[in-house]
């Protein structure tokens, strides 16, 4: 026995060496370095600014500046353009660019990058999503849909060496809103058309916003370093930005990563650890709480029976304990939604909330011919496996159930499976589900018009006086009287309840003590500006 | 030997057929497209109708099944879904590497640890050593991996300090 002793004490030795052996050959994470911004991140499906409009857009605006943002009070912030003016009959946009911008290779950034751009998010080869929001635009569905083959027929023209001019196919007053979007930046036309689909290669990219690409491992690492030759207002305070990749749960590797103080900025924290991080004193007063420009609400099929009556509509929406709802599934993080179109888009008017006491409720449900619910058809409510939409549909249930005495079964379906049960209720009937909708610019038509007119959620609400004032809207280009039009729709909207809006989210942030600056300008889809903060150690 | 090795190597061919026609179909059987991920509106019928095109999505099933099937035995493996600028190609050799690095170090330590305690225990049937290894491999064995390595990076990783816990690889 003692003879073998040697054979597990070398045993035991090389259980430490073969650990060695595997740190050694991973690299170590960055430790915390004077001037370095450490993130993390899911994997961007491409950092190409025509191709994707997903979450990749977070670090695209990092490295690309569109012509102007829209700030939430309605200005714009002037960035790669100098002005932008319209025609009398609102049909012609004309853009003057700013000389100074230059692409991070040193090359002016032109109209014909833009031209370039725009046609290119048009082009049916390249497929890219970013093409959905220029329909306005002359000749731009007939390209995209491959009806004309000549790009040069859109209505994108580069007048002069920085001056670019917009056609439109008819007068569009949300097309201001568009311009300040993230995903209608320029791309650098000389790059793209040397090395096509590459040309996002760390090798390769240049950008002309704040930071450009220094290194790119994919499912690794992003960096980003200033960029010399950015020519606009938020010149980058912090130098170099490193990006780890995560391919799991982003809230959940971000929160574990910034308690272990290997990140300075996570962008969400996962909905269970809430609670938990806002009572902690160290994390709690680290915790940023960002409204987002966004509704939850549950929908019915408007097209069907009992769904079709309005009554029942009020009736269920008069019931819904919307701070119950708040407070269980966001521990009060998110906004009790009173009206559908959230506070930040023009048009919007609290005072159109539709409410009602329980007995009022009951009242409706009977002269709908449900008395104390008897009769109402057993109904099911679809929810996606994520954003807590199970507990929400689970929560409506047992408030329809107590105060009205209907029944119903809640059905989950995993979230890829679930949009396409989306796509398909465009023919296919359904009774009820969780949904939600985030403003894609800051204009009321982005809601009257493609929530509820378009249909985009297949809701099949149909009231023609509401789809007329819509259609009246689009076409007027005094901005007042356009407004006070979505007001008028946005009184019908709330009368009729077509969906019932539960909650406004919000993003939470975890910010070290030690970044300052970093805010958001535009509550839509809460971008924030890497370029805006700054690190006090 | 050389015979059974080859033997061997062809047998997994109409294993690997099975195996991409199985894939295949249960990917096209899947609901929902690979494109309207993490957006927010729907995505347009017609950008759809594009990116179809573009990926040769919109071909009819069996010609699809065979084209694809030609390109990967001639090593193209196609554009990759999720990164839109790389092929499959591109990101099968950034991971193999690491996977292959990984792989040898986890067979170099299961190798090793595997044989001596494994030859100590059958040296010594019946002792306490004997015991302790078998107790160890029947738990190795059946603790599900991701259970197990989860709690060993919280122990190694975030208390003790001795690896770092997150490389960037989630």
């Amino acid at each position: 026995m003692k003879r073998m002793l040697w054979v597990p004490v070398a045993v035991l030795l090389f259980l430490p060496l073969s650990l060695l052996l595997l740190t050694t050959s991973i690299q170590n994470t960055a430790a915390q370095n004077a001037g370095t911004f450490r993130m993390m991140a899911g994997e961007p499906s491409s950092l190409d600014p025509n191709l994707v409009t997903d979450y990749s857009t977070y670090l695209i605006v990092q490295l690309f500046e569109p012509m102007y943002i829209l700030r939430t009070n309605g200005s714009l912030q002037m960035l790669g353009a100098k002005s932008v003016s319209t025609s009398a009959d609102g049909l012609t946009w004309t853009f003057q660019l700013n000389p100074a911008y230059k692409w991070s290779d040193g090359q002016p950034v032109t109209a014909a990058d833009y031209e370039f751009s725009w046609t290119r998010d048009l082009d049916p080869k390249v497929g890219g999503a970013v093409g959905d929001f220029l329909t306005d635009i002359k000749n731009a569905t007939e390209y995209n849909s491959k009806k004309i083959t000549d790009p040069s027929q859109v209505g994108v023209t580069a007048v002069d060496k920085y001056t670019l001019k917009v056609t439109l196919a008819h007068p569009a007053p949300q097309f201001r809103a568009v311009v300040g979007l993230p995903y209608l930046q320029a791309v650098p036309k000389h790059v793209v058309q040397q090395w096509g689909d590459k040309w996002t290669d760390p090798s390769h990219i240049v950008s002309n916003g704040p930071y450009k690409l220094t290194s790119w491992e994919h499912d690794k690492q992003i960096v980003l370093d200033a960029n010399p030759y950015y020519a606009g207002p938020m010149k980058p305070n912090i130098k170099h930005v490193v990006i780890s990749i995560t391919s799991t749960d982003p809230c959940v590797a971000q929160l574990r990563a910034y308690e272990a103080n290997e990140i300075d900025f996570a962008t969400c924290v996962p909905p269970q650890e809430i609670s938990r991080i806002m009572k902690d004193p160290k994390l709690g007063p680290e915790l940023k709480r960002l409204p987002l420009s966004g509704t939850v609400w549950v929908q019915f099929d408007n097209s069907r029976a009992p769904w079709n009556d309005v009554r029942v509509r009020q009736a269920l929406a008069m019931v819904v304990d919307r701070k119950a709802i708040v407070d269980a599934i966001t521990q009060g993080t998110a906004t009790v939604a009173p009206v559908l179109v959230p506070t930040d888009i023009p048009g919007n008017n609290p005072a159109d909330a539709f409410q009602g006491s329980v007995d009022q409720a009951k009242q409706l449900l009977a002269a709908a011919g449900f008395p104390d619910g008897k009769g109402f058809p057993k109904f099911t409510i679809m929810a996606s496996a994520a954003r807590s939409q199970k507990q929400i549909a689970e929560l409506l249930q047992q408030m329809w159930s107590d105060k009205l005495g209907i029944s119903s079964q809640v059905s989950v379906l995993e979230e890829n499976a679930y949009r396409a049960w989306i796509k398909a209720r465009k023919t296919e009937p359904y009774e009820a589900v969780i949904e939600q909708w985030f403003s894609d610019y800051a204009d009321p038509q982005d809601w009257h018009d493609l929530v509820w007119a378009k249909d985009y959620r297949n809701i099949h609400y149909s009231n023609p006086a509401f789809t007329k004032l819509v259609d009246q809207a689009e076409g007027e280009l005094n901005a007042q009287k356009r407004i006070a039009l979505f007001r008028q729709s946005n009184a019908i909207l709330e009368k009729d309840q077509p969906c019932i809006p539960l909650y406004y989210p919000a993003d939470l942030w975890l910010l070290k003590p030690y970044v300052t600056g970093l805010h958001i300008d535009q509550g839509i889809l809460n971008l924030y500006y890497l370029a805006t903060a700054h690190m006090t150690q | 030997m050389g015979r059974y090795i080859v033997r061997r190597i062809l047998a997994m061919a109409p294993t690997l057929l099975v195996v991409y026609t199985v894939v295949f179909l249960v990917a096209h059987a899947t609901p929902g497209s690979p494109w309207d991920i993490g957006t927010n509106r729907p995505l347009d019928p017609q950008v759809k109708a594009n990116l179809d095109a573009k990926y040769h999505l919109n071909e009819p099933l069996p010609k699809q099944y065979l084209s694809y099937l030609w390109n990967a035995l001639h090593g193209d493996f196609g554009p990759s879904y999720r990164e839109r600028s790389l092929t499959v190609d591109d990101l099968v050799r950034e991971f193999f590497p690491v996977s292959l690095q990984i792989g040898a170090c986890a067979m170099a330590i299961a190798v090793v640890f595997g044989l001596v305690l494994g030859g100590l225990a059958a040296l010594h049937r019946g002792s306490w050593l004997d015991s302790t290894v078998t107790l160890a491999a029947t738990v190795g064995i059946s603790l599900p991996t991701y259970a197990f390595v989860s709690i060993l990076i919280v122990l190694l990783g975030v208390r003790l300090r001795w690896v770092p816990p997150l490389d960037g690889m989630g």
